[in-house]
């Protein structure tokens, strides 16, 4: 049933899907000429962008008001979301590989080849993907669009209130920390990463996050009047 | 032993501004139950209740003594399913629906299906949003009748449909009888459909269940006792269920026409009551029918 259940959200939603791609790849096409773009910054882009590329897909559902279809149909609400956590890392390892294809195959791309499929890069980005989902996934579950609306509302206002903060005295200084805070255990991570023993350890406390996301994300789903 | 399609009992579920209060009712298998009732007394809360679409907040629904969230997914793919609202993808053509939907279905019959397409016009190539609502109720109508369910549960599904095919809807759900194996649930407003059809008749009111019972005995012993404002107290109470008062008389809707004529003597003018009059007299002004 579950790869029954991937088919349909595969038959049902690729328009939707291709559609979506082309101005992705385009903006990438795009992102690739400017020679500032390191390997890293652009695959983070990529993985980022691949987060929500995915959660799209399943705020369709509410939008369209289907999924009293998929709930209809002969399948536990359990194998429906595990069938889309599966879809959705699916479709961003496709994506990550796609925006690699891409930087391969545009000829105005600055980006070496080599640096862009370092374990410790792709590492970093299928974090992201992953730590992503498991953060918009049960949002997007329970409350469908609404979910990935309030996540983007709730960035924008942080962001508000550190522009803000900027300007109060004193307050630049803190500003700046979580910043360098957030860019840092990003660069962090991605020069542990190529320690087996860190990158063994990252994997399993990103699992675990995944699975306690999944569990969340099926108990909710579990109590959704459709 | 009596087998039974579908058993429902004690089903609640309450919202803000209305409650379904222990809803029980028995369908055999092998026969046809409509579910009527006025806009907004539950029947569709009832229906997603059984389907598992609405987590209900007590009791228990068994399909083929199945219970439909224990054994979810054996329920259903002995259902099928025809929604009063459409939930198909608007943007996908029917074609993709049937490639994404007929796999779930190990007794999908193809030919079933292309026949059924055949039948109804179906364009195959237009996506859902193009087709009519009776185009898109015979859609899931075709869905719904090439898995060869054993249960079929159809949520009004005969409102947006034009005379003609709803004749043949209803011709094609007594012939699916014919192999006593089958058995329909049937929601629908338009209770002439259910007097053609329908075994059994559920009345839900207000979130509660008024009735269950075999449609021949409700049909042979309610009436409608006509008159003017004196046969209301004529009528015994235990068996007096609506009233309605009009510019020409009053009508009192009995459950035992015998005992009305009894009562009444000869005189009396008693109709049979026929499922609308049930509905009506029931659904209105129940002041009077204590």
């Amino acid at each position: 049933m579950l790869r029954n259940i991937v088919r349909k959200e595969l038959i049902l939603n690729r328009k939707a899907l291709a559609g979506a791609a082309i101005p992705y790849i385009a903006w990438f096409a795009y992102v690739l000429r400017e020679p500032d773009v390191t390997a890293g910054e652009y695959l983070v882009m990529s993985a980022a962008m691949a987060v929500f590329y995915q959660v799209a897909l399943f705020v369709r559902e509410g939008k369209l008001k289907t999924a009293a279809l998929t709930c209809s149909l002969p399948v536990t609400r359990t194998v429906v979301v595990r069938a889309r956590y599966l879809v959705a890392c699916s479709l961003s390892a496709s994506w990550i590989g796609a925006a690699i294809l891409l930087a391969l195959a545009c000829p105005w791309s600055h980006v070496p080849l080599a640096r862009l499929v370092a374990p410790n890069t792709l590492g970093v980005a299928v974090s992201i993907v992953l730590l992503g989902t498991a953060i918009l996934f049960p949002l997007v579950v329970r409350f469908g669009l609404i979910g990935v609306l309030a996540f983007l509302v709730g960035m924008q206002v942080l962001g508000i209130l550190a522009f803000l903060a900027v300007g109060l005295p004193g307050a630049t200084a803190s500003v700046n920390a979580v910043l360098s805070f957030v860019t840092g255990s990003i660069r962090a991570l991605h020069a542990n990463l190529g320690h087996p023993g860190f990158a063994a350890m990252w994997t399993f406390v990103v699992l675990a996050i995944v699975a306690g996301s999944y569990g969340l994300s099926v108990c909710l789903y579990g109590r959704r009047d459709l | 032993m009596t087998e039974y399609a579908l058993e429902v009992t004690g089903l609640r579920k309450t919202y803000r501004d209305f409650a379904l209060h222990d809803v029980s009712f028995r369908l055999p298998r092998g026969y046809i139950m409509g579910l009527i009732g006025p806009n907004g007394a539950g029947k569709t809360t009832i229906i997603k209740l059984i389907m598992n679409l609405l987590r209900r907040q007590g009791g228990e629904v068994k399909v083929f003594g199945l219970d439909n969230r224990l054994d979810e997914a054996a329920a259903k793919s002995r259902i099928g399913f025809v929604y009063d609202v459409p939930c198909f993808y608007e943007d996908i053509n029917l074609e993709d629906h049937r490639r994404a939907i007929a796999p779930f279905y190990t007794r999908w019959n193809e030919d079933q299906f292309q026949g059924l397409v055949r039948e109804f016009d179906l364009p195959l190539r237009k996506k859902f949003k193009a087709l009519s609502q009776g185009m898109q109720t015979k859609f899931a109508l075709a869905l719904a009748l090439s898995h060869d369910a054993d249960l079929l549960i159809l949520d009004e599904p005969t409102s947006g449909l034009d005379p003609v095919f709803r004749r043949e809807l209803l011709r094609r759900l007594s012939a699916l009888m014919q192999d006593e194996r089958k058995s329909v649930l049937f929601s629908t407003h338009i209770t002439t459909d259910l007097e053609r059809i329908a075994d059994y008749i559920t009345f839900i009111r207000d979130g509660e269940i008024v009735f269950s019972a075999s449609k021949d005995e409700l049909l042979e012993n309610w009436g409608v006792v006509k008159g003017d404002d004196s046969v209301v107290a004529a009528v015994e109470p235990s068996v007096r269920k609506g009233v309605r008062r009009g510019p020409y008389g009053v009508q009192v809707l009995t459950s035992n026409v015998n005992n009305a004529r009894e009562r009444l003597g000869a005189g009396a003018i008693i109709d049979k009551a026929s499922l609308e009059d049930i509905m009506v007299l029931m659904s209105g002004d129940r002041r009077h029918a204590a």
